[in-house]
């Protein structure tokens, strides 16, 4: 994707890879959105009607971190290329810092919430079920299941 | 003030320089065959190979996450570094020509900054470079941060092929076929994106921008990438369609052989009743 900076404010946001780049640009971060709403209303919505097994995915804090960062500059961009002008030096500045806090928390998140989930899960009777917790390359996922007799087989099964 | 020029090593002045140069660079690299690395391990104990396989299970996984991780760490790092060495992330930068040479302009006061202590630098001065300032810096992250995370997969995939106890050469192939290809969407992806922020005025003139956004548009389209593949089982299929095309190729040869050693037998025999029958 080529874009030449020389170019005023009208011309570089009509570009083909102005707006090719910004419409996948804003996919992807409605995919990581949907990943984090999915998670987040598995997660908390299990603990509320206190289902016999919760999952916690390591991916769910991290891709709300991406959200934070990306999300403002995905909105400058779209801004740029309906409006064909950038919005206020205001607004990309707090879009630079989402950025920054983004970058932040992808990282921190996970360590803060990982421990927090479980404290939490261990406080309303849940136990760890080993045989589905699991991890694949990038990211984990913990199972929780009540202390009951065949709960953690039912989430295995479930889970496959 | 100066323009600082990229740095260059010292020179070889004497035959003493030369040998101490030759040796501080020197390596050894064995380069083995997969044949040899099976006969290798072959070749260990019962009980050493057992205990080699039962480590290898214990840190497959571990080694996994490190290899898909790594480039990204260090894009982290880089961009930590980077927030250190020009005292916070509000640091601007712009790039001007001078004498027809792209170079980056830091703004603010220098004294504040640890060790971009200049106005201005080169865009491929070894500091611009190292500490991932400005565009190509960023870019060159990007790029070589796939290029590292294909060479430690690859090194991995290997290494679990031969120390698993269900892996098959296809498993392997298409293994490492899913990987290359996720690690260019998300180099791709990476790049793409610090073009979107180069293009905006606002935003590109601060020096953190460019490697930041690299760093969290690579770490989230990996993550993302990893997680369609669970979902939808894409590198399971991609096997499973090698395996298939593995066997048909097979079978096709299997038949091709038969054929043509039933055409060779219908042949000879044919001769050989000539030659009999024919009088003498």
């Amino acid at each position: 994707m080529t874009i030449n900076l020389e170019m005023d404010e009208a011309k570089r946001t009509s570009t083909p890879g102005f707006v090719g780049g910004t419409a996948l640009f804003a996919a992807a971060i409605a995919a990581a959105l949907w990943a984090v709403l999915a998670g987040l209303v598995d997660l908390v919505g299990g603990f509320l009607r206190q289902a016999p097994g919760v999952t916690y995915h390591n991916h769910v804090p991290l891709l709300l971190g991406a959200c934070i960062a990306m999300g403002p500059l995905a909105f400058v961009c779209l801004y740029g290329v309906v409006r064909r002008r950038f919005p206020s030096a205001r607004a990309q500045r707090f879009a630079l810092h989402c950025l920054l806090v983004g970058a932040v928390s992808m990282v921190a998140l996970p360590f803060i919430a990982g421990p927090a989930v479980d404290s939490y899960a261990r406080s309303a009777g849940y136990v760890v079920c080993s045989a589905a917790s699991g991890q694949s390359r990038l990211y984990r996922w913990t199972a929780y299941v009540r202390p009951q007799a065949g709960a953690c087989a039912e989430s295995v099964l479930s889970r496959e | 003030m100066p323009v600082h020029e990229p740095l260059t090593s010292p020179p070889i002045t004497s035959e003493k320089d030369f040998y101490r140069t030759l040796h501080a660079n020197q390596h050894e690299i064995y380069i083995v065959s997969f044949d040899e690395v099976e006969g290798l391990l072959d070749s260990l104990p019962a009980r050493e190979r057992a205990v080699v396989l039962d480590v290898w299970k214990q840190e497959r996984r571990k080694l996994e996450l490190s290899a898909g991780f790594y480039a990204s760490g260090q894009d982290g790092l880089l961009l930590a570094k980077l927030v250190g060495a020009l005292g916070g992330a509000g640091a601007q930068a712009y790039v001007r020509h001078y004498g027809g040479k792209p170079h980056i302009v830091l703004k603010g006061y220098a004294g504040r900054r640890a060790l971009l202590t200049g106005t201005r630098y080169g865009v491929s001065h070894p500091k611009v470079v190292s500490l991932g300032l400005g565009r190509l810096a960023a870019q060159n992250a990007a790029r070589s941060g796939g290029v590292l995370t294909i060479y430690l997969l690859t090194g991995y995939r290997v290494l679990d092929y031969f120390l698993s106890d269900q892996g098959t050469l296809t498993q392997l192939i298409g293994g490492l076929a899913a990987d290359v290809v996720r690690v260019g969407v998300t180099v791709g992806a990476a790049l793409g994106a610090e073009a979107l922020l180069a293009a905006i005025p606002v935003m590109s003139v601060y020096a953190i921008g460019p490697l930041a956004v690299v760093f969290v548009v690579g770490l989230a389209v990996a993550v993302s990438l990893e997680l369609l593949d669970q979902q939808f089982q894409f590198t399971p299929k991609l096997i499973r369609t090698l395996e298939e095309l593995e066997a048909d190729v097979s079978e096709e040869l299997r038949d091709a052989k038969a054929s043509v050693a039933a055409t060779l037998g219908t042949l000879i025999r044919g001769q050989t009743r000539k030659l009999i029958l024919t009088p003498r």
